[in-house]
Parts: C-alpha cells; sequence; structure tokens
C-alpha cells in the first residue's frame, strides 16, 4: 500500500472513530446543552468522511444543511428552553440496557441487510476519477446506470469513459467497439476485450445528452453482436457545475429536495415551539 | 479533492507530497493569517485615530508599527482565567471551534491564477458550508461561559449570521447564474473578458468585465447586498451587536482572556479577509488585473494622473484630487477598452506570462489588494456609523434585504437566460425614441 493510502485510511478511521464517539456522547451525556454540540462532532466527521470518499458535493451539503441549519436551530430551541440545563437524563423513560440491547439488535439487522442486499461496485476503476477531481462530483448521480449487462459512464468537460462488463460474454471476442450517440453526433472507440471490465474512454464531446451502447466482435462471425442499455439517456455532457446541480436537484432528485426542506421546517417549527413563552394558568 | 502540487514545484520534492504538503500550506496558512490579523489590529488603530483626528499607536518603532507585535506578546503572556460557573470542556473547545470554522475557508480561497491551497469544483458551496460552524463556536462559547452577557452576545450573534446568511446566500445566487460554476478559479476566470450587459464579449475590458459591472445596476446591487451582509456576518460595525461595548461588555467572549481571547480575535480579522475574498472573487474580478492591458494602464495612470492634477487646482472650489484620479483611471481603461486590443495581451496578467511565477505574484497582488482595499471599508464604516439596534437589523435583513435580492436574482436571471426580452426591450425603446 503506497503512503497516502495508508494515510487515507488512518483519516478514515479516525473520522469514523470521532463519528462514533460524538454519537455515543449525544446519547450518553447528562448535560443536555453537551449533547446538542456533540452533535457537531456527528455531523462534522459525517461530513469528512464523504470529503474521504471524494463526494464533495454531499459533504458541503451536509455541513450546510445540518450544521448550517439543523444543528443551529437544536442549540437554538435547546438553549432557549426554561431551566433546560435541570434536565439531568435526556432519555428517562428508556431503561439503559435495554436500549442497549435494542440499538445493538438494530445494529445487526442492518449489518446483515447491507451484506445480503447491497451492490458493492465490484471494480473501483470502473468509474474514472481524473487528477484535477472533476468527475468525483458527477459520480454521485450519473455513475449509475446499470441494466442487464454492467454499464457504467459518468461524463464532465466533455470527456467520459465508458465500461462494459459481459456476465455471460461470447467464448471469443476480440475487439468491443463503444458507440455513442447523440442526436447528429456519433463518437466510436475501438478497444480490445478485456476479462472483467472493459474500458474506453470518449473525449471532446458536445453538450447533450448521449446514449451509448457496444458492438463486440467475434471472430468468424460477420455479424458484431450488439450490446445496448435500456435508458434513453445514458449520460449528459455539462460545461460547469451549476448545470448539474441543478439538473440533478430538478430532476430525478426532486423528491429528496423536497424532503429534506421539509426536514428544515420540522427544525423550525420544532425550534419555535421549545422557545416560546411558558403560559402560567 | 485537493490540489496540492505548489510546493512540490517550488521544492522540487515528491516525497513532500500527501500529509507533509497539507501540513506546510497549512502552517504557510495560518502564520499569515496571525502575522495578518496582528497588521491588521494595527492598521485598524491607526485608522481609528486618524479619522478622529488622533495619531493613533506611535511608541514602538516606525509611527507605532510595532505594537501589533508587542499586542502579540501581551496576550501570549496573560493570565488564562476560567470562571467558576464555566462548562470547563466546552469553554475550552470553542475558541478553536470559531477558529477552525474560519481557518477551513482559506483553503478554497483562489490566491493566484490556477492555484488555491485545496482547489474544490465546489468552492463557493464548501465556503458557505463551512463558515456555519464558527455560529456553533460562538454559541459554544456565549453558553459555556456561564455569564449573561456572553449568552446575549451568543444569541444576537448566530441569530444575525443566521439571518443574514439569507440575502448573502440569494445574491450569490444570483451571480452564479451568471458564471454557471460554483469553481471559484472559473469564477474569476469567467470575469476577464466582456463589457456590460454581454456587449463585446471577447474583449478584454478590465475592470468594466468585471462581475460587479457585468449588468450594471444589478450587480452592483448585488454587490451591496452582499458587502451589508458580510459587515453583519463578520459581526462588524454597524452591525456589532454581538459585542456591542456599551450593553454586554464584549459579548460571547467577554469572559475569555489571553490566548483564548486572542483565537477570537484572530477568527474576526481572518473571517473579514474571507468576506472580502468571495466579494473579490464574485464582483472585483479575482486575481485580474483592473487594467486590460499595458496601454489601458498607462492610460488610466496618465488620465488619473492628470484629471488629480486638475482637479489639485481647483481644490479650494471644492474638488478632491482623489476622485479626481479615481474618474481619470475609470476613463482610461474605458477608452483602453472601446479602442480595441493593444499589443499582446497575456491571459491571466497583464506584464507576466501565464503559468509564470510572475503571474502567480502579479496574480497574488491583485487579489490581496483588493481584499484589502475592502477591508480597509470595513475599517472605515466602524468609525463612521452607528451602532444598528437589534431590531432594526432584523428589519433591515428580512424585510429591504432579502426582498431585494430576491427581485436582483430574478432580474439577473432574465437578463441572463432570456437575452433576447431584453434585446427586444432596447429595440422598441429605440424605436420610440426616433
Amino acid at each position: 500500500m503506497a503512503a497516502p493510502e495508508i494515510l487515507l485510511n488512518v483519516v478514515f478511521y479516525v473520522l469514523a472513530a470521532a463519528a462514533i464517539g460524538g454519537a455515543v456522547a449525544v446519547a450518553a451525556s447528562k448535560n443536555i446543552v453537551r449533547s446538542a454540540f456533540a452533535l457537531l462532532a456527528v455531523l462534522f466527521s459525517a461530513a469528512a468522511l464523504y470529503a474521504v470518499m471524494k463526494a464533495d458535493f454531499i459533504a458541503a451539503a451536509q455541513v450546510l444543511i445540518y450544521v448550517g441549519g439543523i444543528l443551529v436551530l437544536i442549540i437554538f430551541a435547546v438553549m432557549l428552553t426554561h431551566r433546560i440545563t435541570d434536565v439531568k437524563l435526556s432519555n428517562e423513560s428508556t431503561p439503559g440496557p435495554a436500549a442497549f440491547c435494542a440499538c445493538l439488535c438494530l445494529l445487526f439487522s442492518l449489518v446483515v441487510v447491507i451484506l445480503f442486499t447491497a451492490k458493492w461496485p465490484r471494480d473501483a476503476g470502473e468509474v474514472r476519477v481524473p487528477a484535477d477531481g472533476n468527475e468525483v462530483f458527477l459520480r454521485q448521480y450519473q455513475a449509475d446506470g446499470a441494466t442487464g449487462l454492467a454499464f457504467g459512464g459518468s461524463a464532465f468537460e466533455g470527456s467520459v469513459v465508458l465500461s462494459l462488463r459481459l456476465e455471460t460474454p461470447p467464448k471469443t471476442v476480440d475487439y468491443v467497439k463503444f458507440i455513442a450517440v447523440s442526436g447528429a453526433e456519433k463518437k466510436t472507440v475501438s478497444v480490445p476485450f478485456q476479462k472483467g471490465v472493459t474500458k474506453a474512454e470518449l473525449h471532446d464531446l458536445p453538450e447533450g445528452d448521449w446514449h451509448w451502447f457496444a458492438e463486440l466482435s467475434v471472430p468468424g462471425e460477420d455479424k458484431a453482436v450488439k450490446v445496448e442499455s435500456s435508458a434513453g439517456r445514458d449520460f449528459a455532457v455539462y460545461r460547469g457545475v451549476t448545470e448539474p446541480i441543478a439538473m440533478a436537484l430538478a430532476g430525478p432528485y426532486l423528491f429528496a429536495f423536497e424532503v429534506v426542506s421539509v426536514l428544515l421546517l420540522a427544525a423550525l417549527v420544532g425550534a419555535a415551539f421549545l422557545a416560546r413563552k411558558e403560559v402560567k394558568e | 479533492m485537493a490540489n496540492v502540487t505548489w510546493p512540490i514545484v517550488i521544492t522540487g520534492l515528491p516525497l513532500l507530497d500527501g500529509f507533509l504538503c497539507i501540513f506546510a500550506i497549512c502552517f504557510i496558512l495560518i502564520n499569515f493569517i496571525a502575522v495578518y490579523a496582528g497588521v491588521s489590529t494595527y492598521a485598524e488603530r491607526k485608522i481609528a485615530g486618524h479619522m478622529q483626528a488622533r495619531v493613533g499607536p506611535y511608541r514602538i518603532w516606525w509611527h507605532g508599527f510595532g505594537v501589533w507585535i508587542a499586542d502579540a506578546l501581551k496576550l501570549m503572556i496573560k493570565e488564562d482565567i476560567i470562571a467558576k460557573d464555566t462548562d470547563r470542556l466546552l469553554f475550552k473547545l470553542s475558541p478553536y471551534v470559531v477558529f477552525a470554522g474560519s481557518f477551513a475557508c482559506w483553503v478554497a480561497l483562489p490566491f493566484i491564477p490556477d492555484w488555491s491551497p485545496a482547489h474544490f469544483n465546489i468552492g463557493i458551496l464548501y465556503l458557505l458550508a463551512v463558515s456555519s460552524a464558527v455560529v456553533i463556536g460562538i454559541l459554544m462559547a456565549g453558553w459555556s461561559s456561564g455569564s449573561k452577557w456572553a449568552l446575549f452576545g451568543a444569541m444576537r450573534s448566530a441569530a444575525q449570521i443566521v439571518s443574514y446568511e439569507v440575502p448573502i446566500g440569494i445574491t450569490l445566487l444570483g451571480m452564479l447564474l451568471i458564471y454557471g460554476t460554483l469553481d471559484m478559479q472559473e469564477i474569476s476566470k469567467a470575469q476577464e473578458k466582456g463589457l456590460p450587459f454581454g456587449f463585446m464579449a471577447d474583449t478584454q475590458g478590465g475592470l468594466w468585465s468585471w462581475g460587479l459591472n457585468r449588468y450594471g445596476p444589478f450587480t452592483l446591487i448585488a454587490f451591496l447586498i452582499y458587502y451589508i451582509g458580510a459587515l453583519a456576518e463578520t459581526n462588524r460595525t454597524p452591525f456589532d451587536i454581538p459585542e456591542a461595548e456599551s450593553e454586554l461588555v464584549a459579548g460571547y467572549h467577554t469572559e475569555y482572556s489571553g490566548m483564548r481571547f486572542s483565537f477570537f480575535f484572530l477568527s474576526e480579522y481572518a473571517n473579514m479577509f474571507v468576506v472580502s475574498a468571495i466579494a473579490t472573487t464574485f464582483f472585483l474580478g479575482g486575481w485580474l488585473p483592473p487594467f486590460p492591458s499595458v496601454h489601458a494602464a498607462i492610460a488610466s495612470v496618465v488620465g488619473g494622473g492628470a484629471l488629480a492634477a486638475l482637479a489639485y487646482g481647483y481644490k479650494k472650489k471644492g474638488f478632491d484630487a482623489t476622485i479626481g484620479f479615481i474618474v481619470g483611471s475609470g476613463l482610461g481603461v474605458l477608452y483602453s477598452a472601446f479602442t480595441g486590443p493593444h499589443g499582446e495581451i497575456h491571459p491571466y496578467g497583464f506584464l507576466a506570462p501565464k503559468d509564470s511565477l510572475g503571474a502567480a505574484i502579479e496574480g497574488g497582488f491583485w487579489f490581496s489588494s483588493k481584499c484589502f482595499a475592502l477591508i480597509f471599508v470595513m475599517m472605515w464604516l466602524r468609525w463612521t456609523l452607528p451602532r444598528y439596534r437589534v431590531d432594526q437589523l432584523m428589519d433591515l435583513c428580512w424585510k429591504k434585504l432579502t426582498p431585494l435580492a430576491f427581485i436582483n436574482l430574478l432580474v439577473i436571471g432574465i437578463l441572463e437566460t432570456r437575452p433576447q426580452w431584453w434585446h427586444a426591450l432596447v429595440e422598441w425603446a429605440k424605436k420610440g425614441a426616433s
């Protein structure tokens, strides 16, 4: 392992420990204001973990929404509530050992579910991460164009890496020809077939929605085997950064985006509720 | 994520990659912040002195320049007092949280062409995000102090910062419509060419190409909204109610002394630089020079000098040489922008060729001069304007700046995305006039 990789691992474990430690402090602290501040460690470490995984946008959004929005509101509410520091146990109704067991069970089931259902990217190289870090950004919502066969495409500044994994390939395949089409534009690149993942780069793509497919040339047969994804728009080429964000937020992620606003609204209502003056009757 | 190759270029040591590189850059930046904050306190006191017809600090070294070093030494050897009713853990932690929030912003600033300490393609989003840690730190400081002054100050400060983030965010959104990128370097580059309202899009216009002038009055309003919001975000006068001396002793850092206090102090000055740097990048062309070419520079200096001399001659009739120089320079740049390119124009810098050390120094010079000019205006305002009341402050933010920012966003959005509409309007007005 190279030195930077070791360093990255160390950073990852430190941040993971900080996140878990912060979470424990939130739950275990006798002082509810300290609990609220301990949340800062959790949220920031989570953001930093995203950054370690090269998801810059998600990291910034996490800090912006959770630290800048939710946490400030929570702290406001906690600090404005009358005699809040007199509360010495944040969750009086729950017996400690039972809660601990329940958490353990939930964690165990979560791990089981993840292990058996999650589809991990089997080859990290499927998505190209160039040195300038541009593509990192798009990976979060564009890498997954998978159908029956494994596809991966992400585009930025006119370059894209197309990758192909054949679950049941024909016996012999010489070359794979990648073809990308957008309106009248057509780009092709031919590369030798690789076991596992075959990858090819296309450069200088104009802006627009692109559809792509691959043709496998099998020796002895005239006709190439066509491998195609079912999605109409496989990847989009953008210039700049704001447009892909806008397209993602207003398109496939509109619902998630709105749900986040509801979350903020709920935090706001909660803060207003807690901060109201006690009416003595 | 982070582009940290520059120290390798300087030292030629590939071993410096990774951690050492990051460490070196952070070391340089933190020391720069310390020195910059120190010199700024000296400048602030000196400016305050001259604005009040005093001399300001004068004892140590030339014109009292050494006073900031003496101040720093004093803060370092002062007793660290922790009052009885404090929450000791949070009390000790909060200066670092506040400083970390300000310092984290520095790594994303576009100091020189094509290089930032950490190059993010989501630069401005990152800056807006990490600066929110400062609010948490201030609340932490106020609550843990166990003092009502500190708590009041912290609550006021947090309410103010959270409120003013709204007009600031909306204003920057309007500018982002124009630039189409969140990358601070790309935003700087986007202000290299074109005159206001999209005319002569391929001409280098110097300061006429800057974001400030892109859509005439509307981007100027955006700049003013941003700058007012920035003053509030950094708790500077006239929005210094979180640390109002006459009401709250010193606000959220009332109970702090010695080095812990100086961390808040450093953080305030670091924040001033950050907001000025964002204003510089979005509105004042970042590291781009104000002159489109060497000819323009000469024209503006000559024009400015001539008008300044003229104004000086008429001083008794109320003209000012400074205003004369500014107007003259502006006219000079405008003249040379309209008369086309002169000689060889280098992409990012008008004297040194692109990607050279000279271009880096030149870019750094323009960037920091613009930032320091904005910081100077902040200091100037501090000794000019009286403090707002809390209700006036909220009134200004929610009832005036926020609606104005929304209207401005709408106008800039229409101007940027539907140019045919206002082109038609211009044609129609021309027809009506003739």
